[in-house]
């Protein structure tokens, strides 16, 4: 719940980084870059400018792995910064 | 390997460092190729991708020691058409280099361990390197292995002796190895970085060390700018390799682009390995980096190991690049 509501504010990147939450930027580059490239253009992954997704799919797929092709990040990264990710991924126009 | 690798000295502008001409400088081969240090001066020499062939085996004779680099190895990686079994092509590279006619002092593990930095992953590469017949292995991370966790399971299963987010230096036979980090901290252009923590170590390693002394630096990613467009490159790699200017013979062996480049650039040479997973286009030669798809059946020869020999009192290092085929 905290997610989805998180995610659904515009402002969520500069909030999360006021509040001491790696701002979603840079967490993209630490965690997912190497994958979809450092401009999210996609090399390995896919191109996430445009997503047609809900930030709750995007948040699932965040969360959970995907039969060997991305790592959970669950338990892994707090579900602040899995929200900052989530409206990272929202700017990408 | 059928093709000659190039070795190209240029120093137009007398700094150790050459920019111009770069790209000539570059030796793209998916095959094998030998280093020898001599007395601070760097020798390479073209070989047979099978090792055991004649001038393989002469040069490992001579050597008072040799090591391996692998790269790479991204064990959790499965793609059709690309590799589906990045464990069994690990195997292969550990039976080559158990063929070798000696065997190696230690391996080096120029990061990506892992492709998802997981649990299972990490257990899995452990696992099969204990097959490896080598003393010890050391490690560097790769981007991949400090996904989601800032590298906390790389650290606890393979870097527990090292400094910082994992760097560390050690002698060998009057070398000085330095594993550096530079995986941790992806600039926004997608560079890697050292980190001035880093550095500042770095500055301290080698403070009191004889220039004279041989040096091997390993690290994930490319310290010089192979291709930035791509991020292969690390933002301040400029500032390690200057604090490494003043040595005499100065070795640099990086992974990260799953492909074997050569530049030298005064006393220092650098080095890229293959992958022993998949391959990933030349620089510019795709739209963008990623896992490249591969004719069937010629996967392996863009897949290797490194062999690297040192034979002391002569200053030469040897190195050998040798393709699964």
């Amino acid at each position: 719940m905290a997610l989805t509501s998180c995610a659904q504010n515009n402002s969520n990147v500069e909030l999360s980084k006021n509040s001491g939450v790696p701002n979603g930027r840079t967490l993209f580059l630490k965690n997912c870059a190497h994958c979809h490239g450092a401009d999210a253009r996609g090399e390995e992954g896919p191109d996430l400018h445009k997503l047609d997704w809900t930030d709750g799919q995007i948040t699932v797929r965040i969360r959970n792995d995907k039969s060997g092709q991305m790592t959970a990040f669950a338990g892994k990264l707090s579900p602040e910064e899995i929200s900052a990710l989530v409206a990272y991924v929202r700017t990408l126009k | 390997m059928k093709t000659k690798e190039k070795i190209i000295l240029h120093d137009h502008n007398k700094d150790g460092l050459d920019r111009r001409g770069f790209l000539e400088c570059m030796a793209w081969a998916g095959t094998g190729m030998l280093w020898t240090v001599s007395g601070g001066l760097l020798g390479s020499t073209l070989l047979p991708s099978r090792a055991g062939a004649a001038d393989t085996d002469n040069l490992i004779k001579k050597a008072s020691f040799s090591f391996v680099q692998i790269s790479d190895s991204h064990i959790g990686f499965s793609k059709e058409g690309i590799n589906t079994d990045v464990a069994g092509t690990l195997k292969e590279a550990i039976a080559r280099i158990n063929a070798l006619p000696e065997a190696p002092d230690f391996i080096l593990h120029t990061g990506d361990l892992t492709h998802l930095a997981a649990a299972d992953e990490f257990d899995t590469l452990d696992q099969l390197l204990k097959s490896v017949k080598t003393q010890q292995i050391f490690f560097v991370p790769g981007e991949h292995d400090v996904t989601g966790d800032n590298g906390k399971l790389y650290l606890d299963g393979f870097g527990k002796k090292s400094k910082g987010s994992g760097w560390y230096s050690f002698d060998h036979h009057g070398i000085h190895f330095i594993g550096l980090v530079n995986v941790m901290d992806i600039q926004q252009n997608g560079l890697g970085a050292l980190g001035q923590d880093q550095i500042a170590w770095l500055a301290g390693d080698l403070r009191d060390r004889s220039a004279e002394t041989p040096i091997v630096v390993f690290a994930h990613i490319p310290l010089w700018e192979v291709y930035p467009q791509w991020g292969w490159g690390t933002d301040d790699g400029a500032q390690a390799l200057a604090l490494l200017k003043r040595f005499g013979s100065v070795t640099v062996l990086n992974g990260h682009i799953h492909q074997t480049m050569k530049k030298v650039e005064g006393s220092v040479t650098f080095h890229t390995a293959m992958s022993t997973a998949f391959a990933q286009p030349e620089p510019g030669k795709a739209p963008k980096p990623g896992p490249m798809k591969i004719e069937a059946g010629q996967l392996r020869a863009h897949l290797g190991i490194t062999d690297v020999n040192y034979l002391e009192g002569k200053n030469a290092l040897a190195i050998v690049d040798s393709t699964l085929v």
